[in-house]
């Protein structure tokens, strides 16, 4: 559905390359640190921006040479840009007046989405009247209105607070799933896009590292930053993992189960106890190497307590440098 | 609100009775005894009131109607984009004398274009538009630079560059445009050095006949409600005005770089935007060549008479101009600094009411402030502090124009943390607000001394011969027959041009001023 063939996009002293494509229906997320040419990618696909080498595809179109207004996609911007001068249903019914639909066609669609989106109270309102919460609905109601063929979403819960940010991801997700569009969203958190995508991509230094199902990607990261940026904790260097008598040469990420506390060939002390509430957070230490062990905090050691632990190697990974 | 905020306030209202409100108030009051009816009825000064606001309102309408295809171009980044919207500021520090003398070397009876539309409308509104389309054009793209997102937004909603445009971005810029069309009919209602030298008995603004009647007529009673009648309608226009920025005010994301226009089409937009402005700009350049051309091809006699020694008592030389000019704008800036700062001040930290007391000034004709003084201070007329405070109450509220957007940008929370750490109000205005406003503070000074050099009305009805400034130096070179004259009232010109827009650049670097 959407493709980018070979796109270059540089800038000084930056350069993304991307080969990558979406199939119709599918969502994927761009999962980056800040910097790292996600948030281009995105912008070559809608046409805000020109890539230096390489050519756009939807729908099986070359449309690199195409501005935005002629691509058919919806957008949600970062800062959702809504217009400051027109109202709510006038934001949302901005695409379909663009696009030249009967006034009792855009009545109609404009209701179904307020509708959709619990906003009905505040179709008359302007965007400055209304909570960040819902100017990101207002954002992705009117980014869906016109039916596009492809959403892109750029970071679109990142000006959220983080109570809201899970409310809403949940709503995003229902969405994107019920509105059966095919959608890519670009976003720096990883539990976002493991929540929303079928399908997620990583992005680093303008390079893709990785991409996969979130799962396989999360239980096997290509490399230690990749690990590290997934949120793995206990990702051990070769000395590390040989002193721990882990076996084979590289280093080797430990998955969650892997560490398993109260018996075991090794002798550990608990450095820090950090109490989360549904669970508890230790920081171990075992023949000089940290270890991280997450669970209930029920039985969960107390700080500075001496404990035995083992380690499922069948838990284990190796990982690229 | 804090002590050194009141103190402000009561400052600027103390300073605003006395040189305004008492002064303006008088030849009200006199305007009232003489009647209204009177002025309403003879058909001359209804014609002034016409011609007024038929100029008001026509150049008000032009400015809009450039400003817009203008706008339309320059919200594009293309090859000398950037040179071209600081050039389009550069007549709004000019003196309107010298936009006069300009238009006059231009358009006049010897004028280069070779068609002589002085005594026409066409000439007054020509300078009116070279005069105020900068100004509009700059608060425009000053809107606008903020909605580069919002542009993006309605692009991918289908709408083409033009339809973006129309719906979005004009419907943001309407505030700014109001903005600018409501200061140009102001500026040009109100005009007078442009009127007194161009326009004629036939096209003189009410600004122009109240001189007239003071000056020619000796007849007070009649300037003073000519000046009722055109206080007035400033009066109307600025709640209109007011009215309107509340209702049309957006506020647009941060600044963001223009989109680019690239290959022919952006060479394109360059000429035609820069042979617009060079043509706008003409009568500017046929002021210098002017002041280079005598009766028989290249001389410089008018350059030449700067030096000459003062020819009579009624005639200053130039150089004795040059010095008054100087000398009062450094005195006047004396005062206009510490009352603009205080007036910010007590804005910028929520004095009530302060905001809109401090447009007053504006309402306010140079001639009838003038004749306010004369009025109500007769012992003062031979001293200076008439002149001074004039051009203080003047310049004051650009002064603070500058000052209180540099301090809307400071945030709120420094001043809270010094606070926290110990210092009080003064201190924390002495440690932390007064040297994060410096830059601020030289370019207010620069636009206030830039604004005050080119002052003409009320110098030329309060200064006696010995305080002749270069304005009234050139008004009275004009005034006398021969060539020579006249190229010397161009190289005045030229040389009043060059002192204000260095004081301007050369003090603030221009780049301060919001």
């Amino acid at each position: 559905m959407l493709a980018w063939r070979n796109v270059v996009v540089r800038y000084p002293g930056f350069e993304l390359t991307l080969d990558l494509e979406v199939a119709r229906g599918e969502t994927l997320a761009l999962l980056g640190p800040s910097g790292s040419g996600k948030s281009s990618a995105l912008r070559v696909a809608a046409g805000l921006e020109r890539p230096s080498a390489g050519r756009v595809f939807l729908g099986g179109r070359d449309v690199t040479d195409l501005p935005p207004e002629r691509r058919g996609v919806g957008f949600v911007f970062q800062d959702y840009a809504l217009f400051p001068h027109l109202t709510v249903e006038k934001n949302v019914a901005f695409g379909l007046e663009e696009r030249g639909w009967e006034r009792a066609r855009i009545r109609r669609r404009v209701g179904e989405l307020l509708e959709q989106m619990g906003l009905e109270a505040h179709a008359h309102k302007k965007p400055e009247q209304l909570s960040g919460g819902e100017r990101q609905r207002v954002a992705l109601a009117r980014a869906l209105a016109p039916e596009p063929g492809v959403l892109l979403l750029d970071e679109p819960l990142g000006a959220l607070d983080l109570r809201l940010r899970e409310r809403l991801l949940l709503e995003l997700r229902r969405v994107l799933a019920g509105e059966e569009v095919t959608a890519v969203f670009v976003t720096h958190d990883q539990t976002e896009a493991f929540v929303t995508a079928e399908r997620v991509a990583i992005v680093k230094n303008g390079r893709l590292v990785q991409q996969g199902a979130p799962e396989a990607v999360f239980e096997r990261p290509a490399d230690v930053w990749t690990a590290r940026f997934l949120g793995h904790k206990n990702v051990l260097a070769p000395e590390e993992a040989a002193a721990l008598g882990l076996t084979g040469g590289g280093p080797r990420v430990l998955l969650p189960g892997a560490l398993r506390l109260g018996a075991g060939p090794l002798e550990g002390r608990v450095v820090e106890r950090l109490f989360y509430g549904p669970r508890v957070g230790l920081w171990l230490e075992a023949r000089g190497v940290r270890l991280y062990w997450e669970g209930s905090a029920a039985g969960a050691p107390a700080e500075g307590a001496a404990l035995r632990l083992a380690i499922d190697p069948g838990r284990t990974v190796e990982v690229g440098q | 609100m804090n002590l050194p905020s009141r103190l402000a306030a009561l400052l600027v209202l103390a300073f605003l009775a006395l040189a305004l409100l008492w002064p303006l108030g008088l030849v009200i009051g006199r305007g009232v005894g003489y009647g209204l009816s009177a002025v309403l009825t003879d058909p001359y000064l209804r014609g002034r009131l016409g011609w007024s606001l038929a100029f008001g309102a026509g150049s008000s309408l032009l400015v809009v109607l450039f400003a817009v295809p203008l706008v339309y171009l320059l919200r594009y980044r293309f090859p000398g984009r950037d040179a071209l919207v600081a050039l389009s500021m550069v007549p709004f520090v000019l003196p309107t004398l010298v936009v006069a003398t300009g238009m006059l070397a231009w358009a006049g009876p010897r004028g280069l274009l070779g068609l002589d539309l002085s005594g026409t409308p066409w000439i007054l509104f020509w300078g009116s538009l070279l005069y105020n389309l900068g100004m509009t054009l700059r608060l425009v793209l000053g809107v606008l630079g903020g909605s580069g997102r919002l542009v993006e937004a309605a692009r991918t909603l289908g709408a083409g560059s033009w339809r973006s445009f129309w719906r979005v971005e004009l419907p943001l810029a309407a505030g700014a445009l109001a903005a600018g069309a409501g200061l140009t009919f102001v500026y040009s209602f109100s005009s007078f050095g442009l009127p007194l030298i161009l326009g004629g008995p036939r096209y003189a603004t009410l600004e122009v006949a109240v001189y007239r009647a003071l000056l020619e007529r000796l007849a007070f009673g009649e300037a003073a409600a000519l000046i009722l009648v055109q206080t007035a309608v400033l009066v109307l226009v600025s709640l209109g005005y007011l009215y309107a920025q509340k209702r049309l005010a957006v506020r647009t994301g941060a600044p963001a770089p223009p989109p680019r226009l690239g290959g022919v089409r952006g060479w394109a937009a360059l000429l035609l935007v820069a042979g617009f402005f060079t043509l706008l700009y003409a009568p500017l350049g046929a002021l210098v060549l002017r002041s280079f051309w005598g009766p028989e091809g290249f001389s410089l006699a008018g350059w030449a008479a700067l030096a000459r020694p003062q020819a009579s008592y009624f005639a200053p030389s130039a150089g004795l101009a040059t010095y008054n000019t100087l000398r009062f704008s450094l005195l006047a800036l004396l005062v206009t600094a510490p009352l603009g700062f205080a007036y910010a001040y007590g804005v910028w930290k929520g004095v009530r009411g302060l905001d809109l007391l401090g447009f007053l000034p504006l309402l306010v004709s140079p001639v009838s402030l003038a004749v306010g003084y004369l009025l109500a201070y007769p012992g003062l007329r031979a001293s200076l502090l008439l002149l001074v405070t004039a051009y203080a109450l003047l310049a004051y509220p650009l002064f603070a124009r500058t000052v209180l957007a540099a301090m809307r940008r400071l945030p709120a929370n420094l001043a809270e943390a010094a606070r926290t750490l110990g210092a009080g109000p003064w201190r924390v205005l002495a440690r932390v607000e007064l040297p994060l406003l410096r830059p601020a503070l030289g370019a207010a000074a620069a636009l206030a001394a830039a604004v005050t050099i080119g002052e003409f009305g009320a110098t030329l009805v309060l200064a006696r011969p010995e305080w002749a400034t270069l304005t009234v130096a050139i008004y009275e070179r004009l005034g006398k027959p021969g060539t020579l004259n006249y190229q010397e009232a161009m190289a005045l010109s030229v040389l009043l041009g060059l002192l204000a827009a260095g004081v301007f650049w050369g003090l603030g670097r221009g780049g301060e001023v919001g």
